[in-house]
This record gives structure tokens, sequence and C-alpha cells, in this order.
């Protein structure tokens, strides 16, 4: 690779500046400050970034003005040219921009790669050096320069082992660190040690579990002992309790058996309701004496009431007659309101009569009652009725329709239109059709005459005519001829076929027209119009002629129809007549069948029938009347008869004779009254018979009843030991007394058996009761409640220790906490493994690689050395002849031809210093071996070589610049001169 | 041969009550932790709820009733009302102690009142007991528990079937025929097995339900739930049914409530990491499909040679890809969760013919090929130059950390693993890191 061009946009004191350089070797000479060690670090700029900003002082700031970087222009040894540009104020990379052969554009990874891997440090000091860089020689072998350096030739690209050793290195303190806690593995680590510390304590819980059940066991024990002391304890409490409990009931108790012992023990026999018993009786014996006084009063009673009723025999004995006589009284009543209702029907049957014989004109009665109003005579008068009514209808529709046909008629006949010009209308109008006729004909004629444009040819048709059938008749002719006779024959046919169109077409001339006024005079006089009639004359004329016969066509239409309107008012004529006769024949039917029944002639139907409907509703009430007057007169009958009756009874029980109908039926009410209280009477005094009978037989059996009640009240006196009632109760009494003395006692007892825990036990109760004073069971009652108190303190404990310890075993025996503890370790473990893994896969990869590359290096380097050997015994001119450099030993030791073996320190300064320009151009031919060759930059170090060292590494250099292109910068003439005798490659830096 | 009853019994065993879910190395989500935590407790539910449902006349367990010597107290109250439901069903237990819960340890406490229908047999040889119906004894289970975790005694060679009862059954926890991947514990041979007369020997140690032996028959009955990544499958007890003829039948019967499934996807023919999800869903959903109801923890191993080693090779990656397909699956029950992802592909390059090329990767793989020789070197000071250089290179983490010694002490890497699998992997990732740097370049 080479550098064509250098611009410096702005860089230090350079602005816009820029350098065109050449293959090989190019020295740039300028005075001291010219900016040769400016134009150097620009290029490193350029290439690797700008350096920081140290101590507030920027690097190369481009003071003198424009942007700081600039680009350079590069060809690589396949002829590729890239450019590199680069930009930047502050340190670092800067904006980068690398633009390939094809335009593509990349950035620093397709520098680093177009660099094979050189970085600044490989450029500083191998490719890129001053005088400073050339002295120091641990440069030369840090790893990263000779990685890079072997790395080059590695077939890796842009990546060197190095690199990939580094990235390994951070990717196994990632993972892990030999000291430290934060890299993943060792977290988890630290975790693991932590469960299982953790882990440790947990396991404990079995023990713990034994332990809580062993106190548990020893404290159900202790429990069970302390439940047996405290039940005796107990027991001592409660029995002296039953001690100082049983004192007073046992007091009591023998109080009341005393009293029981003293008393009348044959009070115990007495029954327990024997005064109940004894009230019984003496009620049931106050009883019996109250109903038998209540009979006897009740009897004296009905004796006394039976004497005192009395009983009208006289009216009973007619009693049947009475009943009769009333209610033929009260049907009398009834008949006799009949009577009046029938006299007021009578009146008005009489009055209906006699409306209906005012309504027919007061005709007799028997008159209007031979009247037929039988439903046939009443059919009668209605078939009259629509007889006439239809014969009067028709009669009258029928003259109807024959007066408007015969008004119709006059109106059409006054309409016709005489028929009689009909034909001479069609004359004139067939005259008026040849006079049209004739004047289109004469029109024609006068167009030839004058050459009308649409008749006439003009020239050039006729050219085109005479053309077109010469043509026509050339073809013509052909088809029958040769060519030429054809053209001939054809011609001749043309002039042939104009002729004939000619004559055929030729204008008519005047001397040939007929003679047509005359003609048309002759048609004008046919058709009615003067001779001089002119063609709008004749129009207007054949207009009229058109309407005329029209009208004539609708005149004859109307006359046909007058024609058939008259025949039909003649035939409606008839109609109307006939009709005139079937109505009078019926008003005849009619009058005929109104004498026949002697009513008045005229009479219409309806009338008629109102005069038999009279007849009927008088024949009606004729009947109804004679009814009721039949009626009237059995009622009057009747009457006379109940009269003398009634009298009769009145009579047979010395009742005076009464007046009228209204007093007897009253006398007829009083008797049935009277009737009435006697049977009362006769009835009470059966009732008080029967209940004195009854009331008697009552008190024999209360007499009974009374008798029997006392003797049970003796009877229950004596049994219970007592001559009266009061005896008896006193007794009673004392005997309760006695029964709740025994009562009390049961309870006594009842009491003490619940003491002393059983009845039989309240013997024992009682005996150890009569042993002890109270004061001494209440000191030892307080001694006994104490111990209890006690016991049952520790029982608590014990029993609140026992549950503690069950919550625990509880508590133990679901604990996750251990397996939850195994299982976080167990994944800890498993990701520490994976984790531990992936690392050790790491490791063993970073020590192949390190392996890999120490020995590529070890087998690389003899070339190195080799090659710097030649270098160094020519710029020493033969005195050192071999180098001595271990592999990944700084230290170089060099040996003269003689076999003199010096370390670099024993060297002169300009000696050492052309062991490292050997060995840094051993370096750079080992490099370009594998890798693009770099441009090698040297900024003046011959400092410190004498005159032929200086002269004899000036021509390496130039051997050098055949393969490399080389850029030499020195403020010195007489190098530049070394470097380039001819002085064709030396640039001035000015 | 004795006049027999016919019966049936529930052969279980390697319970591992409180054993903690081993082999998470993604914090699973609370919910799916809860049910991880419980599954072996819920196993032993299910195992008592079989026998009652079946209604057996008595059940064997054969040993390692507990993950560890120090149990929790919830576990073991757990088994005990286990014991007492079984117990309360009229159901006799009989039970053997393991190396994971002998009896010089603190498995049992004392304390801790189990139903008398249980029978713990002794550390004793010769110990036995009957069941009984109706008075009558239908079966003589001979049995002998661990009286410490490691014994080699062979405990199967000292017990013998009494002729005199009509069917005898050997309760053991022990390892037959010595098989590999297991402690060699109560060793003994089928010849053992064979010799002793017994009709039925329920064994248990061996995870994996099975059978050993014919005739007679040997099972083992396996866990009930399977506890880590390594235990796949259906788990669960056996079901023996013996009728009078003397013939046994077994049936399985599965009670685990949590299946590990680990899946392999090949990257080979997946274009892009649209592919690798969608390919990835279809896996899990099939193995959800496919597991009986059960709640699944996937195991997604992502192996093969192809373009999207690269992809899956970036750091974070295969987590990202994780929570993704976690987010999809959240929430179901029973669950489906994907506890990691990992990394087994390899690069689409083929190394022995890129270990050829003189270059640093060149010189890369033929280090590496150079490390995994020396495990096979005679060369003592080579053998011992790389073992050396590869140890020191994991030494930070796990010898000089005390922390990495203490708690690492499982998960380190042995001499072993850093020719092997970890070698393999280191290469795989160099390789990954310098091609990266050849294809940028």
């Amino acid at each position: 690779m080479r550098i064509d061009r250098i611009e410096l946009d702005g860089f230090g004191r350079f602005h816009d500046a820029h350098w065109s350089l050449g293959a090989g070797l190019t020295v740039i000479l300028g005075d001291n400050e010219a900016g040769k060690t400016t134009f150097l670090n620009g290029l490193r700029a350029l290439l690797f970034g700008f350096e920081a900003t140290r101590e507030g002082r920027t690097w190369y700031p481009a003071f003198a003005g424009g942007r700081r970087g600039g680009r350079l222009v590069l060809t690589t040894a396949a002829g590729e040219r890239w450019v590199v540009e680069r930009h930047g104020e502050r340190g670092g990379g800067g904006a980068l921009a690398v633009r390939a052969p094809n335009g593509n554009q990349g950035g620093q990874e397709t520098l680093d790669r177009l660099l094979r891997g050189a970085d600044r440090d490989l450029f500083t000091n191998i490719f890129a050096f001053g005088l400073g860089e050339l002295q120091d020689l641990h440069t030369l072998s840090t790893t990263g320069v000779r990685g890079r350096i072997y790395g080059a030739g590695a077939g890796l690209g842009g990546t060197s082992a190095v690199d990939l050793e580094r990235d390994l290195r951070g990717e196994l303190r990632e993972t892990f660190v030999p000291t430290g806690t934060k890299p993943p593995l060792n977290t988890l680590l630290v975790r693991i040690e932590r469960l299982r510390v953790e882990i440790a304590e947990l396991a404990s819980q079995p023990q713990e579990y034994e332990v809580a059940h062993r106190e548990r066991d020893a404290l159900e024990a202790r429990s069970m002992a302390l439940r047996d002391e405290v039940r005796g304890a107990r027991e001592r409490v409660a029995r002296l309790g039953h001690l100082r409990k049983a004192a007073p009931i046992l007091g009591e108790l023998g109080e009341i058996e005393r009293e029981l012992g003293a008393g009348d023990p044959t009070l115990d026999l007495l029954p327990h309701d024997v005064a109940v018993l004894l009230d019984r009786r003496l009620a049931e014996l106050e009883s019996a004496r109250l109903a038998l006084g209540t009979i006897d009063a009740e009897l004296d009673d009905a004796r006394r009431e039976r004497d005192v009723v009395r009983v009208d025999h006289a009216v009973l004995a007619v009693s049947d007659d009475i009943a009769a006589a009333r209610d033929a009284s009260l049907a009398r009543s009834v008949a006799r309101d009949r009577r009046r209702d029938l006299s007021a029907v009578e009146a008005r049957h009489a009055a209906s009569v006699a409306e209906q014989r005012s309504k027919v004109g007061g005709w007799e009665e028997a008159r209007l009652l031979a009247l037929d109003d039988s439903i046939p005579s009443l059919q009668a008068t209605r078939d009259a009725e629509e007889r006439l009514a239809r014969a009067r209808a028709d009669a009258s529709g029928a003259d109807g329709r024959w007066r408007a046909a015969a008004e119709g008629l006059a109106a059409r006949e006054r309409e016709v239109v005489a028929p009689s010009t009909i034909g001479d209308i069609d004359a004139r109008r067939a005259v008026l059709r040849e006079l049209d006729v004739f004047r289109g004909r004469e029109d024609a004629m006068r167009s030839v005459a004058m050459g009308s444009p649409a008749k006439a040819i003009d020239a050039r048709t006729a050219v085109a005519v005479v053309a077109l059938f010469a043509t026509a008749g050339i073809v013509v002719g052909l088809s029958v001829g040769e060519a030429l006779g054809g053209v001939v024959a054809g011609a001749v046919l043309g002039v042939v076929l104009v002729v004939i169109v000619a004559v055929l077409t030729r204008r008519p001339s005047g001397a040939h027209s007929p003679d047509l006024s005359g003609m048309r005079r002759e048609l004008l006089e046919r058709a009615g119009l003067t001779p001089t009639a002119t063609d709008a004359e004749v129009v207007t004329l054949g207009d009229e002629l058109a309407s005329a016969r029209a009208r004539s066509n609708l005149a004859r239409e109307q006359a046909a129809s007058v024609e058939l309107r008259r025949d039909e008012v003649r035939r409606l004529e008839r109609s109307r007549d006939d009709a005139g006769d079937a109505l009078r024949a019926a008003e005849e039917a009619w009058a005929t069948w109104l004498l026949e029944r002697g009513m008045a002639v005229g009479l219409a139907p309806t009338a008629a029938r109102e005069m038999l409907g009279a007849a009927g509703i008088a024949r009606g009430a004729v009947k109804e009347r004679e009814r009721v007057v039949a009626l009237m007169a059995l009622a009057d009958h009747e009457e006379a008869e109940h009269a003398a009756r009634t009298d009769e009874i009145f009579a047979g029980l010395g009742v005076g004779s009464v007046g009228g109908d209204e007093e007897r039926a009253a006398g007829v009410l009083a008797l049935v009254d009277r009737l009435e209280r006697a049977r009362v009477a006769e009835r009470r005094t059966r009732e008080l018979e029967v209940r004195i009978t009854r009331l008697d037989e009552r008190r024999t059996s209360g007499t009974e009843e009374v008798a029997a009640r006392r003797a049970a009240v003796e009877r229950h006196l004596a049994a219970n030991g007592s001559l009266t009632a009061d005896v008896l109760r006193q007794r009673d009494l004392a005997a309760i007394e006695r029964r709740d003395l025994r009562v009390r006692s049961r309870e006594l007892r009842a009491e003490l058996a619940g003491v002393a825990g059983s009845v039989e036990a309240i013997d024992d109760l009682a005996a150890e009761a009569r042993r002890i004073d109270a004061a001494a069971v209440e000191a030892e009652l307080g001694e006994a409640s104490a111990d209890v108190d006690r016991i049952e303190a520790e029982q608590a404990e014990a029993r609140a220790r026992i549950g503690e310890l069950a919550a625990r075993i509880r508590q133990l025996e679901a604990a996750e906490e251990l397996g939850t503890k195994r299982q976080e370790l167990a994944i800890a473990e498993g990701t520490a493994a994976a984790l531990a893994r992936d690392w050790a896969v790491r490791a063993v990869a970073l020590r192949l690689l390190e392996e890999t590359r120490q020995r590529y290096e070890r087998e690389r380097q003899p070339d190195v050395v080799r090659a710097a050997e030649t270098h160094f015994s020519r710029f020493t001119g033969g005195r050192y002849a071999r180098i001595v450099a271990p592999p990944g030993d700084v230290s170089v030791r060099v040996e003269t031809d003689g076999g003199e073996g010096r370390v670099t320190e024993e060297l002169s300064r300009g000696t050492a210093e052309q062991l490292y320009l050997a060995l840094r151009f051993g370096l750079i031919e080992e490099f370009a071996r594998h890798a693009e060759p770099l441009p090698v930059v040297m900024d003046d170090i011959f400092v410190n070589f004498d005159a032929d060292r200086a002269s004899r590494a000036a021509g390496t250099i130039r051997e050098l610049a055949t393969r490399h292109q080389v850029i030499y910068f020195t403020c010195h003439a007489r190098t530049a001169e070394l470097l380039d005798p001819e002085g064709t490659r030396t640039v001035a830096l000015a | 041969m004795s006049s027999l009853a016919s019966f049936r019994f529930l052969h279980t065993g390697d319970l591992h009550l409180d054993s903690p879910v081993e082999g998470l190395s993604a914090e699973a989500p609370p919910d799916v932790l809860a049910v991880l935590r419980g599954a072996s407790t819920e196993a032993w539910r299910r195992v008592v709820g079989e026998a009652i449902a079946h209604q057996v006349d008595f059940v064997v367990i054969a040993g390692d009733v507990f993950e560890v010597s120090s149990p929790t107290l919830l576990g073991q109250t757990r088994f005990r009302d286990g014991l007492a439901d079984l117990a309360a069903a009229g159901i006799p237990s009989f039970v053997v102690h393991g190396n994971h819960d002998p009896l010089d340890g603190r498995s049992w406490a004392p304390s801790l009142d189990f139903p008398e229908a249980v029978h713990r047999f002794g550390t004793q040889s010769g110990e036995s007991a009957p069941v009984l119906r109706d008075g009558r004894e239908i079966a003589r289970i001979h049995g002998r528990s661990y009286p410490r975790a490691a014994v080699s005694d062979n405990f199967a060679a000292d017990m013998h079937a009494d002729p005199a009862s009509p069917f005898s059954i050997g309760l053991l926890h022990t390892n037959v025929g010595d098989r590999p991947g297991h402690h060699n514990y109560a060793p003994c041979s089928v010849d053992d097995l064979r010799s002793s007369g017994m009709d039925y020997w329920a064994l248990g140690h061996i995870h994996q339900p099975g059978q050993v032996l014919a005739d007679p028959p040997a099972y083992y009955c396996g866990i009930p739930q399977g506890r880590d990544p390594g235990e796949l499958g259906a788990r669960g007890c056996w079901l023996v049914e013996v009728d009078a003829g003397h013939r046994v039948t077994s049936r399985f019967l599965a009670t685990d409530i949590v299946r590990w499934h680990p899946i392999e996807l090949s990257i080979s023919e997946l274009a892009d990491d649209e592919a690798l999800v969608r390919q990835s869903r279809t896996r899990i959903n099939e193995a959800a499909e496919a597991s009986d109801g059960r709640s699944l923890v996937i195991r997604l191993r992502l192996v093969g040679r192809g373009t999207l080693h690269g992809t899956v090779a970036r750091p974070g990656y295969l987590d990202h890809l994780r929570v993704i397909l976690n987010e999809e699956l959240a929430g179901g029950s029973p669950f489906t969760w994907v506890e990691s992802v990992r990394d087994g592909t390899r690069p689409e390059i083929d190394l022995d013919a890129r270990r050829e090329i003189p270059d640093f990767v060149g010189d890369f793989l033929r280090t590496v090929a150079t490390a995994r020789r020396s495990a096979h070197s005679t060369d003592p000071e080579e053998h011992a130059r790389w073992q050396e250089l590869l140890r020191s290179s994991v030494a930070p983490l796990f010898e000089e950390s005390p922390r990495g010694r203490r708690y690492l002490h499982g998960a380190g890497p042995d001499d072993t693993a850093l020719v092997g699998a970890i070698l393999d992997e280191a290469e795989a990732l160099g390789i990954d890191l310098l091609l990266a740097g050849e294809e940028d370049a």
C-alpha cells in the first residue's frame, strides 16, 4: 500500500495543505519547525484518529484555519484506490469515512481491514517512528505489537489473535473473577455458600422435632399425673364442701322428723282430697235441695194459671163455619174488586166499538160487524193496491218515455240537413281533382321550358356523362373486340349513348305545348268558379267542398237516425196506450170489489183496509164486552149466596144482623178473632195440664235425690272419722301440715344426696358431720382449695406448653423451607455448573489460542531475526554478525563476528539504534510477507549514526523503498543527499 | 406347591421424596418450579391412589423413599400420610431402606407415627413378614434394609424363600449385575436371584423401570417421577397380579407428573433464524402432544453443521431463543417448558482439511489435536505438559478460588473432560472466533 496524496484541511500549522507522494522513497526536507513532526502526526491522525486532549491542550488544533483533519488517497498493492477522510475537533476517532474503489463507504472496521490489523501502536512503533520510538526497544517486544506483526500473517484478516484473546479474557472476567463478587458466577458461588449454611441450619429441624416430641411426651405424662392430683384435691374440696353444705340441712331435717313423731299418725291415712270430696258432697246435696224448691214453685205457678184460663166452646163448635165464612169473606172482597174491574172493562170495550164506528163514518154496529175483515179480504185490498199502483206506474212510465222520445224526435228532425246537395258536391270535387291534375301537367311543361336547375344538365355534367358513357362504351367494346377496335367501338358506343341520353333529356320546346287555358276555364266553370278564378280560390273551394261533403255525410247519417227514432216513438205510443187500458181495468175491478162489500166506490184500497181493520177491532171489542157482562152477573150471584151463609152463622152465635158487605166482612173477622182466642185458651189449658203432670213427677224424683245426697255426706263423714264437716276439715288441715313436713323432709334428703353424692352416702355424710365441727371443716377446705389452684395452674402451664409444642411439631412437619432451600441450591448449583462449564470452555479456548499464537511467533521469529541480522551487519559494516532474541524475552543480545556477545545495554547509543532499526526492518518485512506492505515513515533517525553507518543505513532504506513506500523526514540536507543522491525524490517542506 | 390365593400388589420404590429438581440450568417460572418441586410427592400420592384404585392386597416399597439421609419432616409426613391412606384402605405396606435413606441416617423421625399396617424391615438377614388375608397367609415378604449408605454385601445371597409360605417375595434395594452408572450397592447376580427360591423379586435402586429376570419374575420398579434430565420417559410402578396357579403378570402404571424430554435439532437443513424457531416449535409441539397429558420439560440441543452455526454461537443467542420459545408456551396446564437450549453445532467447514492449511487457524487446530492426542501420549512429559496446561487454564475457578474449589467440585472438568468434551467445545469456540475474523476479511 502506498499513500498517493495527503491533504490536511487543518492540522496544527497546516491549513489546506496537500502533498502528492510517489511510490518508493520520498525525502521531505525541512528546517526545524517546518512542520515535519506535524506532518507525521497528521498522517497518524488520519489513519488512527486524534490523540486525546491533555491538560486542557488540544492535540494539534487547526490553529492555522480549516477543519481539523483531512484525507489520504491510498493505493493498495492490487491497484485499488481508497480514500480515507477523517475530521474531528476532539480526541478519538472523529468522523471517519473510508471510500472503497467501488464507491462504497465504510468506517473503522473497513480501515482496520485495509491496514490488516495494524493499530496506532504498531504503526507508531514499527512503521512510522522517530528517534524517540527508535530508542525504545521495549516497544518491539510488547505483546500487542508482536501479536499484530505475526497476526498479520495469521490469515485472520482484520482480527488478530491478540484481539481474540483479549475478548475471551473479557468474557471470562464477565463470568468470573478470582477475587470479587459481582460477576454472575461469583454471585452464584456466594449464594450457594449461603444456601448451604441455611440448609445446614434447617437440617437440624428433625432434632428439634424429636426434642419437641420428647418434651411434649414428658409434659403429657406430667399432665396426666397432675390430673390425678387435682382430682384428689378436688375430691377433698368437694367432700369438705359437702360437709359445710350438709350441716344446716341435717339440722332442719332433725326438727321435721321430731315434729312428725309427735303428731297423730292416723292423719296420714286421710285421703289428700278428703276436704274436696266433702265440699263436693255438700254442694251436691245443696244442689238437690235447690232443684226441688224450684220444682215446687213451678208447680204452684202452673196450677194457678190452669185455674185462671177460660175456653169459648160455642165458637170452637162452629169453628169450621167461621173459617169458611172468613175464607168466603176474603174471596168476596176480591170478587167485588173484580166486579168493579169488569165493569170498567165493559165500559172500555163499549167505547172501543164506538170509536171504530166513528172511524167508518158512524156505521151501525151491526153493519160494521158485518164487514169481512178476514185475511183474504185484507190481502185483496193489498193486491188491489199493488195492481193499481203498478198499472198507474206503467201508464205514467210509458207516457213519460213516449213524450221524451217524441221530443227527441222533434229536435232531431229540426237538425237534419237536406241531403240533396251531395251529388253536386261530389261532381264539383271531381272537377277540382281534374283541375289539380291539369295544373300539375301545366307546371311540368312550364319548368322544362324555363331550364329549371332541377332538371337541366350543366356542361360539366354533360362532359362527365359523355366521358362516362364513352368509357362504358370502350369497356363494352373491349369486352367484345380487340384493343384498338375495342377503343373505337367503345367511343362510338359512348357517342351513341350520349345521343340517346340527350334525346331523352332534351328540353320540350314551346311549339309543342297544348292549349291549357281553355281546358282550365272549362274545368273552373264546371267546378262552379269563375273562369278567372285563381289557384287560391280553387283551393278554398276544395276545402269548402270537402267540408260540405262531410256535412252531407253527417246529414245522411242524421236522417237515418231520425227515422229510427220515429219508429221508436210509435212503439212507445202503443205501449202508453196499452198501459192506460190496464190501469182502467184495474180501477174497475177495485170498484166492483168495494161495491160488493157495501163500501163507497172510489175508496182507496188503503182506506178500505183501514175500514176492514176497524170492523175487526169492533168485532173483538163486542165479543169481550159480552164476556165481561157474563162474568159480572156471576159475581153478583155469588155475593148473594155468601151473604146468606154469613148471616146464618151470625144468627147461630147470637150476633146481631149486619147491613152491608163491609159490616158483614167485619163481623166475620170479629168471629175469626174470637175463634182464635178460644183456640189459644184451649191449647194453653192442655199445656198446663201436661206441665203439672210432669212437675209432679219431677218433684217425686227431686225428693229422692235430696235424700240420697244427704246420705252420701253422712257416709263420707263417717268414713273419715268425723261426725261433722267442720271436724273433718280440721283433721284435713292437720294432715296437710304433716304431708308438707314430709315433702320438706324428702327435699332435704334429696339435697343431702346431692351434696353427699348419693342417697346411700347420706348416712355417712351425716355421721361425719356429726363428728367434725364446722371450724375444722373450714380450715381443711381452705388448704384443699389452695392445692387445687396450685395443681391447676401447673396443669394449665403444661397444657399451654404442650399446645406450643404441638403447633411447633405441626409447623415442622409442614415446613417447606428446607425443601425450598434445597431446590434453590440445586438450581443455583445447576446454573453455576452450566456457567462454570462455559467458563471452562472459554478458558481452555483462550489457553489454546495463546499456545497457538506463541508457537506461531516462535516459528516466525527466526525469519525476523535473520532479516534483522542482515540489516544490522550491513549497518555496522559486518562488525556484528548475529542477533539473539529469545521469544517472549524483552532483552536482545548481539554477537560480533568473533562470537563476542553483548547485551543492548553494552552497545553504544548509535549501535543500539542501528540494532533497533534492523529489528524494525525485519518486522516490517515479516509483516509484508503476509499482509499488505504498509508505508514506512521515519523522522530523522540518523542523528546518532556515524557517516559510514548512516550511509549504509541510507542504502538499506533505499532498498526497502523498492518494496515499500518510504517517507523520510529530515532537516539535514546531508541526510537528504544520502537517501536521494540525485535529489529527484526530495521535497522541501516550506 | 402350597395352595395359593390369587392376589395383587403394587411394587414401587425409589420415591426419592424431597428430591430437589436437578440439572436446571435456567431458573424455572414460579408455577413450573412449584410443579417440579412437588412432582415426587405428587407421584407418591398417585402411587397410593393406584394401589387403592386397584384394591391391591399390599404394597412393597423397595428403598430410597427419600433422596437424602436427612429428609424434611414435610416429606416424611407426606410419606406417612400416604401409608396411612393405604392402611385406611386396608392395604398393608412393606418397606426396606436403601442407600439414600439407610437406617443409620436420619431418614425417619422416631417420633413420626406410622400406621400399624406398615412393616419396615431391619438390617438383619432372614427377616420376613407375612401378608394375611382373613387370618391366612397369602404371601410372605423377605426384606432387608441398608444399615448405611454404602453396602457392599450381597444381601440377596442370604435371602431365601420360606417353603411353608404360599408365595415368597424378595424386597431389596440392589444393583443386579453391577450395572454401570449406578452405585454398586448390595450387589448381586441374577443367579443369586434365581437360587433364592423367591416367587417374585421386588427390586429398587435402578430408576429405569424394567424386568431383570423372567423366572422368577424380578423387576426394578423405577422411580415414580423422573427427577432430572437424565431420567427420561414415563416413570411409575408395577401392578403385580398373582393368580392361584402361581402365574405372575406385571403391568406398568405411569405415575409421573412431569416428563423430561430432550430434543436434538439439526441445523444442517435450516436456512435462517426463522426456520430454526419454526422447527423448534414444531418439535416441541410434537413432544407435547406425545406427552400423555404430562407436563413437559424440554432440553433442546442444536446439533449438526450448517450456516446457522455462527448465529447460534453468538453470546446470548440461545438464551434469547429459549425465551422466545417459552413465551409462546407460557401459561399452559399441563405445562411445557424449555429448560435450556444448548449448542452442539459445528461450523460448516471440514476441520481435517482446514487443519492442513499452514496458517494460524491451521496452527490452532493442530494445537488442539496435539492436546487431544496428549491424553494418549506415550511421552510422559508431553502428557504432563498438556495436562498441566489445560488444568491450569481452568484452575483459577476450580482450584484456586476457595468457593469454586468448594462448590464446583462436582462441576469441574476432570482430565478426561478437559481433553474430551471441553476440548471439543473449546476447539469449536476458537474456530468460530478465528473464522469470524476470516469471514470479515
